[in-house]
């Protein structure tokens, strides 16, 4: 008898090593630092490097709390020190607070310079109670359209700042923009699934949809395994939760690996 | 290796059909079997829809119709307070609960409508303390602060803090686990990166215990997250199933 799911050997391999050189993970929603809200075990890049080192995490790309919350004290520099200590495995996002015009201006300037630290934009919309189609958003939004850069965007069911609805008005003007639609929209898989299918440059993000029952096979029915993306919220979920949440869905190894590496390394491929 | 589910259930069907994937034990079963869980504790809807009697009734008869069921489960019991006589004394309560090997004890304080303290349930929680019956203690069903004072009110009572929330409970659960020796806690929500191994290497492997939360979440997950945490097998043999099956040995 296996562990958590009979007849895979990917499965089979992950119980037995913890890591499978053939599926290294690329997670694409992490974050780093304390917050006020919970004691981390693994706040920072040390300890988080090496909690990912034990999960054969390729590839964290990650917002930093200050630079979210604390956004006119900090700017973009915990981040930045942190992917440049760890440059084989930290990418960040630029994280936007559009509370700070002046400073998105400023930051938007420098991500020229950052990559390939830097892989993106992070939008935090529903924290900071301005919806993602608001006019605060527009100069992030252009500037990645412009690069052709990702956006990793807090989506969830209902909410008026980022909700299906609103992410459905504004993806349509952003044709090059990669849309990463983090949390699935929680809990409505139906209207994130559908969204990612109804767009080529719309993916959804796991991150605290793993462990939930059929969620991701719900997903994986309507848009494809192609246009999941996995994530954890590093330090806020564990790597190997997430990855057991993955490998128990009731889906493909061939999905597998398109959702925990496979999708991810196309989108990094002009940052690696 | 091999895990016992601290937190299972509910199963049975809901008195507004709402679709389940546990109608049965059978499907508990094969559940189990799909992801190699050997023993789980479980509850029936009707325990907290219909209360305690005819719940109580319904997981005995189907666990008793089932003779590998009997085997891999271990059902819990719901009480409500024995003032009212409806239920018979604390001491019929202990007695009935063993005889149908009920191992733990599920309440509902707000939906049966009784209030947690010693006048309404003294008598009971003293007796489950005596015979080290432990009673789960849900945080989605009870908040924190009912939870802290059932626990200040009933200091030596065996408890299971179960359904904790997804946002880290460390300084929520960590002050009573130092504080309290028979309080134990299962991992269902417990996501926090590096927490399993923070909380084994701060307070010691004993009072964790795998918990799955099925079936609203899958059962491997919490399997892969304690199989490779960073403590010791010795410690992962406890949290799979050593500290649950010591605490069902009353």
């Amino acid at each position: 008898m296996s562990f958590i799911r009979q007849n895979s050997k990917l499965v089979d391999e992950f119980w037995e090593k913890g890591i499978v050189e053939s599926c290294p993970i690329y997670d694409m929603h992490g974050h780093m630092g304390e917050h006020y809200a919970i004691y981390f075990a693994a706040p920072n890049a040390d300890e988080m490097v090496t909690l990912m080192r034990r999960a054969n995490v390729a590839k964290l790309c990650f917002s930093h709390h200050f630079s979210l919350w604390a956004t006119p004290h900090v700017g973009q520099a915990p981040a930045l020190e942190a992917a440049r200590k760890y440059p084989d495995i930290l990418r960040f996002y630029c994280s936007i607070n559009p509370h700070y015009p002046d400073q998105i201006k400023q930051d938007l300037a420098k991500v020229g310079e950052w990559i390939p630290y830097c892989v993106g934009l992070k939008f935090l919309p529903d924290y900071h109670k301005i919806p993602v189609s608001d006019p605060a958003y527009k100069p992030a939004l252009d500037f990645a359209e412009a690069l052709h850069l990702p956006i990793l965007i807090h989506t969830w069911n209902g909410s008026p700042y980022d909700g299906p609805a609103v992410l459905r008005d504004v993806v349509p003007h952003y044709p090059h923009v990669t849309f990463m639609c983090a949390h699935c929209f929680n809990n409505n898989w139906t209207a994130a699934g559908e969204l990612a299918k109804d767009y080529p440059n719309v993916y959804i993000e796991l991150t605290s949809v793993p462990g939930t029952r059929g969620a991701i096979e719900k997903m994986v029915s309507i848009c494809g395994s192609e246009k999941i993306l996995y994530g954890t919220d590093m330090p806020w979920f564990d790597e190997h939760q997430g990855i057991g949440g993955v490998l128990a869905a009731d889906i493909s190894d061939d999905d597998i690996h398109n959702i925990l590496h496979r999708n991810a390394e196309k989108i990094l491929a002009p940052f690696l | 290796m091999h895990f016992f589910d601290a937190n299972c259930g509910p199963y049975g069907l809901s008195e507004n059909n709402v679709p389940t994937i546990f109608p049965t034990v059978k499907e508990i079963l094969a559940d189990m079997d799909a992801a190699g869980v050997e023993k789980t504790t479980l509850w029936h809807i009707s325990q907290k829809e219909m209360g305690w009697a005819l719940g109580n009734k319904l997981i005995v008869k189907d666990l008793n119709e089932n003779p590998e069921a009997k085997k891999r489960i271990s059902p819990s019991w719901c009480v409500v307070p024995t003032v009212t006589g409806e239920q018979g004394s604390a001491e019929q309560v202990v007695k009935e609960m063993l005889a149908a090997n009920a191992g733990t004890v599920r309440i509902f304080p707000e939906d049966h409508r009784w209030e947690l303290y010693p006048a309404a349930i003294g008598d009971l929680f003293r007796l489950f303390t005596e015979n080290h019956i432990p009673v789960y203690l849900s945080v989605k069903a009870m908040g924190w602060d009912k939870i802290y004072r059932t626990m200040y009110m009933f200091p030596d009572l065996y408890v299971i803090i179960c359904d904790c929330g997804l946002w880290g409970p460390d300084r929520r659960i960590r002050p009573l686990l130092v504080n309290y020796k028979h309080t134990y806690f299962e991992t269902s929500e417990y996501w926090a990166a590096g927490s399993i191994a923070d909380t084994v290497h701060a307070i010691g492997p004993d009072r964790l215990l795998y918990g799955s939360g099925a079936p609203y979440y899958n059962r491997g997950s919490m399997m892969l997250a304690i199989q490779h945490a960073d403590i010791s097998d010795e410690a992962k043999e406890l949290i799979a199933h050593g500290n649950l099956e010591r605490l069902l040995q009353h």
